[in-house]
């Protein structure tokens, strides 16, 4: 079990990661939520089918991250004038350059536009899988991704033009 | 461009992004972006936008997450969640410890004090017994001088009466 383990950590350790710093914006923060989702797969590691592994690794880590940012604000019901963060992602990220902009961009997305680009855009994942791991049906994942599209379109070309 | 036309071809954009446009609805967009410069301005970014995004490197886990989520699976040692290293298992432990080994202690030291006092107990004993053996020779010797002086005068008494009897003239040769 403990080889199984080690190689389910070895295919979804980044993808972890990623979600939780893209989500979280705060390294430190972002690996305590990883470590935490990782041992909560161990605790149930013999119920869990190999295929399973990593849709609810990213559900485990998603939630563990918006329980965090609950407890830093009161979330609302999305709305379009909420989709994007006021605060600087590329600082917290650490990141400068043409090629991290965009992901400045994406980090600015307030939540659960921001989780959908991450899971779908970057990530790949399905519709399917994406609607499993944030558990919103899967016209709601269409919904909400086509609004973060059109946002990040929007200031995608404005940035080009400056 | 009306408004409800501009949702639909976003919404075509989408679609025509995952892949999901039949080839015929596929070629019409192409067909409509190529007439309209405004949409086929759109359809570029669009497709750059998504390219871009798909082609974002992941982040790399830091190696001190990593070392941490190997840990997870290490076995954990025999010892290592063992009861008695448990902290207040190891604290009463090393409490009862020290009580036994406390109490130990105490009674070798009591030993050895008993010791030394049983030992002087002893030499007073023989000073004792000497000095009492001495009283009860000088005892004995007086004992013995009255136990004579007791014994001689009656003897002599009766040694004296029983001459003098005999030494007495008897009166049936009187005449």
């Amino acid at each position: 079990m403990d080889k199984t383990y080690r190689q389910w950590i070895a295919a979804h350790q980044d993808r972890v990661w990623s979600l939780a710093l893209y989500l979280l914006r705060d390294r430190a923060e972002a690996e305590d939520i990883s470590q935490e989702a990782f041992i909560r797969l161990w605790q149930c590691r013999d119920e869990m089918h190999e295929e399973r592994v990593g849709p609810w690794l990213l559900r485990v880590t998603r939630n563990l991250c918006l329980d965090k940012l609950r407890k830093q604000r009161v979330e609302r019901e999305p709305e379009e004038s909420d989709l994007v963060d006021e605060r600087t992602p590329e600082v917290a990220l650490g990141q400068r350059g043409e090629a991290n902009r965009l992901q400045g961009l994406v980090t600015a997305l307030k939540e659960p536009y921001r989780s959908l680009v991450v899971l779908r855009d970057i990530q790949q994942h399905s519709y399917q899988e994406v609607a499993e791991i944030t558990g919103l049906s899967q016209p709601q994942v269409k919904t909400y991704l086509h609004r973060a599209r059109k946002k990040l379109r929007q200031q995608w070309s404005e940035q080009e033009h400056e | 461009m009306s408004e409800l036309e501009e949702t639909g071809f976003e919404l075509l954009l989408d679609a025509f992004i995952d892949g999901d446009l039949e080839p015929v609805q596929r070629q019409a967009l192409l067909a409509t972006a190529a007439e309209d410069p405004t949409l086929g301005a759109e359809l570029a970014v669009a497709v750059e936008l998504q390219q871009a995004l798909a082609g974002l490197p992941e982040h790399q886990v830091p190696a001190s997450l990593n070392r941490k989520l190997q840990k997870i699976a290490q076995p954990e040692s025999h010892w290592a969640g063992h009861w008695l290293l448990r902290p207040r298992w190891a604290f009463a432990a090393m409490l009862v410890f020290s009580l036994i080994g406390g109490r130990e202690i105490y009674q070798q030291h009591q030993q050895v004090t008993q010791q030394a006092e049983l030992a002087q107990a002893r030499q007073d004993l023989a000073l004792v017994l000497a000095y009492l053996d001495k009283v009860n020779r000088s005892v004995n010797a007086q004992i013995q001088m009255t136990v004579n002086e007791a014994t001689a005068k009656p003897v002599v008494r009766v040694t004296t009466k029983t001459l003098q009897s005999q030494l007495q003239p008897r009166k049936d040769f009187e005449l």
